[in-house]
């Protein structure tokens, strides 16, 4: 083809790919496979965007699947890849189906795409992430990080990472490390520490390991504070004196992989020789942050933050008083997560008449992280959030204004509706920069309380009347759910980033009542997007209700929903999830399935399970398997081991081997059994693929 | 139709939507459901009886049998009398009731709303009031029938709807041609307050959704029900309603002998049924005096 006719071409396709309504499809797909890459770059664009219609997805799951041409399938990757979220559960059926019709070696091109499906594919994704052809696995491990970044379900995705790290090829353990690093995550000291040996794996798991958590169950893992603050260096006795020259020579920054590589000797040393600190060491570390010059005092500080060590936090709040704190320590603060709110908190409380202004810092430190830590429970977060506004009103009345200022933002962020006038009622006592934050935190109410912004005489602070921005935006969303068109109504669902109002809240339960499939659907993936954890209860017996839909699409979307928000941890909506378990579709029953996970485990729900093992789905007998797990789910894959279809003998193997393996809580008598299973099952298998499976699950046993 | 067949069809019927029809309704039967019969591909009523509790669409036809047999006709300001009640006499006492509530938010449902005339009609009765400026204002719709809710989202009528309408409202409608011959369209101002959804009066868990609400209509469509479901549809709208809040029904319908929970209150040009408040601090409504 000349390069004129190659432009007309795409010139075409642009106006293809361009003009609304249906595209057509038998000019898009050989433009897909097109041998100039800039066509087939528009082409997959055009086949995303088109990616609702079964022709398109047939042609792209054929281009994914074929051999032969690398152009075609990177198209039809992209295509599923940069698919609409609205088009997400339609882009995981389509590439399930596929991925049961994939020669072995297609199947990681698959999971690559899945990456198109969301947050539905995440289960599938960690399942392939398990799968004993590395390269499969490592395309879903890929794949899972790609999801990382898009925030989907961040636990979940650290699960499968943390797994494949006790596989035993060297690119899945290091692309598990790096997916890890990327998201910041904290993983069990024990886990880590095995990988320093090897030199591939020490800068990422350097790097983890100063954010590393310790198994709180038989103490026999190393504290991380113990492998940051209190390395004994040769010749050191003074942990202050130790921690300086940790702190200068940069071994401290363990949580910055580049820096503490850089001295990989050191930091071995420093890994393999420390103790855990004790009462009389913190306190001495303490008096030296409020003591020592500020640059020195800085250092120990960020020492501190960096090892997470949540005992020198009141010393550190005293240093952030008297001197900013630096850039690194900031973030390190940042990154202290929820666990250190509660101790955040009782330094405010306790600071309130002593030294309002350490309470003010403290304040808002827990504010900033019960912002951007979500991972606690909702009712945890609830009861913080009570405890920031109490301390808010009481700072508020001391009269000074640095600690006003703090406490009008966090008021402004977690207050109620009445906090508007007693933030207004303030404007006098204090200056013009009292007015600006003031202003901004009644904004931030009225948007969550309308009743503020609709008010016959509107809040003033100072001389400023309150703007009508808040109220706009409900506004554009009442004026989208108006619309007779469906697919703008679930559209203008899916655009809701994050629900953090009780009118959002209430727009977004009414649209479950629509009728329409795909705008109920929209609804219950826009619930779990819930940011304040006051309305989590309304959320959650909206999405109860949901699940009782005469549509199983609708039915499996709210058992997902419900799981994300944690209802399952409520009993009443335990029978939900048993209801869903015995649903008449597929689909349903999977969603609970995989629901499972955040469900409290009881004696029916393990019955449900054992029932399920004659599903006749295999697609839900492997789900079945892994879901709870302890001795029963080993004397479940143990059944399944003896299954007449391969992949559910595969997995079950696969479950007994994370039973076996050294993390497992496992009694030592189903050890002994889960072993005893394998073994036997292994003389009597006759597929290549369970047998791999049943070997890697005996290899990984040791 | 034969005999039996009817009884299986209404009885199904019956069994999904609280909707009754009595031995007279055969015919009504016959002549609303063949279309449906060549519409899904069977031959005789016994076989859309299979198709309906067995079919994987089932559900879907369910809905097209139940639209097919209810009477969705109905046109803006219609049965007006108790309109200007709820506009002269309810709404000033809803808001009176809200403000003394610290509220500044009211929310009116129309169940049973059909084609959304009166939703819409509702929501111009509270914006033309003004006693609701600045106020969080909603008007909901619900409807077992997909097809009249997509009607009513569309917001566009036929000249016929505007029968009874006062002109003062024409303000309220643009002319838009687009899919009716003659038509006008809602505006956006009434249409910003209208929400609608699509369940069964009788699935109270999703009525819960709704959350409480002021005043509720439910013209004409209780003559559908059985009295068993009726009973559940106006326990529904008890727990729903705000105490103090106000239920419409049609000129013909009345809870006589459905529940004793509700207190009668007597309008200048109507009556209608309230829940009752003790904690309310207004006036009590007066009875009528009798002649």
């Amino acid at each position: 083809m000349s390069a004129g006719v190659k432009d007309t071409e795409r010139r075409r396709l642009e106006a293809v790919a361009m003009t609304e309504g249906p595209l057509d499809v038998s000019r898009l797909v050989p433009l897909l496979g097109d041998e100039d890459w800039r066509v087939r770059k528009q082409a997959a664009e055009a086949a995303s965007r088109a990616i609702l219609a079964p022709e398109v997805r047939a042609a792209l799951v054929a281009g994914l699947l074929q051999p032969d041409d690398v152009g075609l399938r990177n198209a039809a990757l992209e295509a599923f890849v940069s698919a609409p979220p609205i088009a997400a559960p339609t882009v995981y059926l389509t590439l399930r189906e596929a991925l049961d019709a994939a020669r072995p070696t297609a199947r990681k091109f698959v999971a690559a795409a899945l990456v198109g499906a969301g947050a539905d594919a995440l289960d599938v994704l960690a399942s392939l992430s398990r799968d004993p052809d590395a390269m499969t696995a490592s395309a879903a491990l890929e794949a899972l990080a790609s999801l990382a970044r898009r925030g989907v379900d961040p636990y979940g995705i650290e699960r499968s990472f943390t797994r494949a790290l006790e596989r035993s090829e060297p690119v899945l353990q290091l692309s598990a490390l790096d997916g890890l690093v990327a998201m910041d995550a904290s993983v069990d000291v024990a886990i880590l520490e095995p990988l320093l040996a090897a030199p591939l794996f020490r800068a990422p798991a350097l790097r983890l390991l100063a954010r590393a958590r310790t198994a709180s169950s038989d103490g026999g893992a190393p504290d991380p504070v113990s492998l940051c603050l209190l390395a004994r260096l040769p010749g050191a006795s003074d942990p202050v004196e130790v921690a300086l020259v940790l702190a200068r020579r940069r071994e401290s920054q363990l949580a910055s992989a580049s820096s503490a590589t850089r001295d990989e000797e050191t930091s071995a040393r420093v890994v393999a020789g420390l103790a855990a600190l004790d009462d009389a060491t913190i306190a001495k570390l303490g008096e030296a942050i409020e003591a020592r010059p500020p640059s020195e005092a800085r250092l120990l500080a960020r020492l501190a933050l960096d090892a997470r060590e949540h005992r020198l936090l009141p010393a550190i709040v005293r240093l952030g008083v008297r001197i900013d704190l630096d850039a690194g320590s900031r973030r390190a603060l940042a990154a202290l997560g929820s666990p250190a709110i509660e101790a955040l908190l009782d330094i405010a409380r306790a600071q309130i008449d002593a030294d309002a202004l350490a309470a003010a810092w403290a304040l808002e430190a827990a504010s900033g992280l019960l912002a951007f830590d979500e991972r606690a429970p909702l009712e945890q977060r609830a009861r913080w959030r009570a405890r920031v506004v109490l301390i808010a009103r009481q700072l508020l009345a001391t009269g000074l204004e640095r600690a006003a200022l703090v406490a009008c933002a966090a008021l402004g962020r977690w207050g109620d509706a009445e906090d508007a006038a007693l933030i207004a009622r303030h404007t006098d006592d204090h200056g013009e920069v009292y007015e600006d934050v003031a202003a901004i935190a009644v904004e931030q109410l009225a948007a969550r309380y309308p009743s503020l912004a609709l008010a016959s005489t509107p809040l003033r602070v100072g001389r400023r009347p309150l703007s009508s921005q808040t109220m706009r935006r409900v506004h554009d969303l009442r004026g989208a759910l108006t619309s007779d068109d469906p697919m703008v109504r679930a559209r203008a669902i899916d655009d809701v980033r994050a629900i953090a109002a009780e009118d959002d809240l209430e727009l977004i339960t009414l649209a479950l009542t629509d009728g329409d499939e795909r705008v109920e659907t929209a609804a219950l993936r826009a619930l779990t997007r819930l940011r304040d954890p006051r309305l989590a209860a309304s959320a959650i017996d909206a999405v109860i209700v949901a699940s009782s839909s005469d549509r199983p699409a609708v039915r499996a979307e709210a058992v997902r929903s419900a799981s994300l928000l944690g209802a399952f941890a409520r009993p009443d909506a335990a029978s939900v999830l048993l209801a869903a378990l015995s649903d008449p579709s597929t689909q349903v029953v999977i969603a609970a399935l995989r629901a499972l996970r955040s469900a409290q485990p009881s004696p029916a729900l393990d019955d449900a399970l054992d029932a399920m093992l004659a599903h006749p789905e295999a697609e839900v007998v492997k789900e079945a398997m892994g879901a709870l797990p302890g001795d029963r789910a080993v004397e479940r894959a143990l059944t399944a081991l003896e299954h007449p279809h391969w992949s559910v003998r595969s997995r079950a193997a696969e479950v007994l081997g994370q039973s076996l393996s050294r993390t497992s809580a496992l009694s030592p008598e189903w050890r002994e059994r889960a072993r005893v299973g394998l073994t036997s099952r292994l003389a009597g298998e006759a597929d290549e693929l369970v047998l791999r499976a049943i070997r890697g699950a005996l290899e990984g046993a040791g | 139709m034969r005999r039996d067949e009817f009884r299986l069809l209404r009885d199904l019927v019956n069994r999904r939507s609280g909707m009754h029809f009595d031995e007279a309704s055969l015919f009504v039967f016959e002549r609303r459901l063949r279309e449906r019969l060549k519409h899904v591909g069977v031959s005789d009523f016994s076989a859309y009886y299979q198709y309906l509790c067995f079919h994987p669409r089932s559900a879907e036809e369910m809905d097209e049998a139940i639209d097919a047999l209810v009477t969705n006709e109905t046109y803006f300001f219609r049965e007006d009398y108790q309109l200007r009640a709820f506009s002269g006499e309810i709404l000033p006492r809803l808001h009176e009731q809200a403000k003394s509530a610290n509220r500044r938010r009211i929310v009116v449902w129309s169940a049973g709303c059909s084609t959304g005339e009166e939703v819409y009609s509702l929501a111009i009765l509270l914006l033309e009031s003004r006693l609701f400026d600045g106020w969080d204002v909603r008007v909901f719709g619900n409807d077992i029938s997909k097809r009249v809710l997509q009607i009513a989202r569309r917001g566009i009528y036929p000249p016929h709807s505007f029968r009874a309408m006062p002109a003062t409202y024409d303000a309220y409608f643009q002319p838009d041609s687009s899919v009716i011959r003659g038509g006008r369209r809602v505006d956006d101002r009434v249409r910003s307050l209208c929400q609608f959804g699509n369940f069964n009066l009788l699935e109270r868990g999703r009525s819960a959704i709704i959350g409480r609400v002021d005043a509720i209509f439910c013209r004409n469509v209780l003559i559908y029900f059985d009295p068993a479901s009726r009973k559940s549809v106006i326990d529904t709208f008890y727990e729903r309603l705000l105490p103090g809040g106000y239920l419409m029904l049609g000129h013909s319908e009345s809870l006589l002998n459905v529940s004793t929970a509700f207190e009668l209150a007597h309008l200048s040009s109507d009556m209608v049924y309230r829940r009752p408040t003790s904690a309310l601090s207004l006036p009590p409504v007066a009875p009528r005096e009798k002649t």
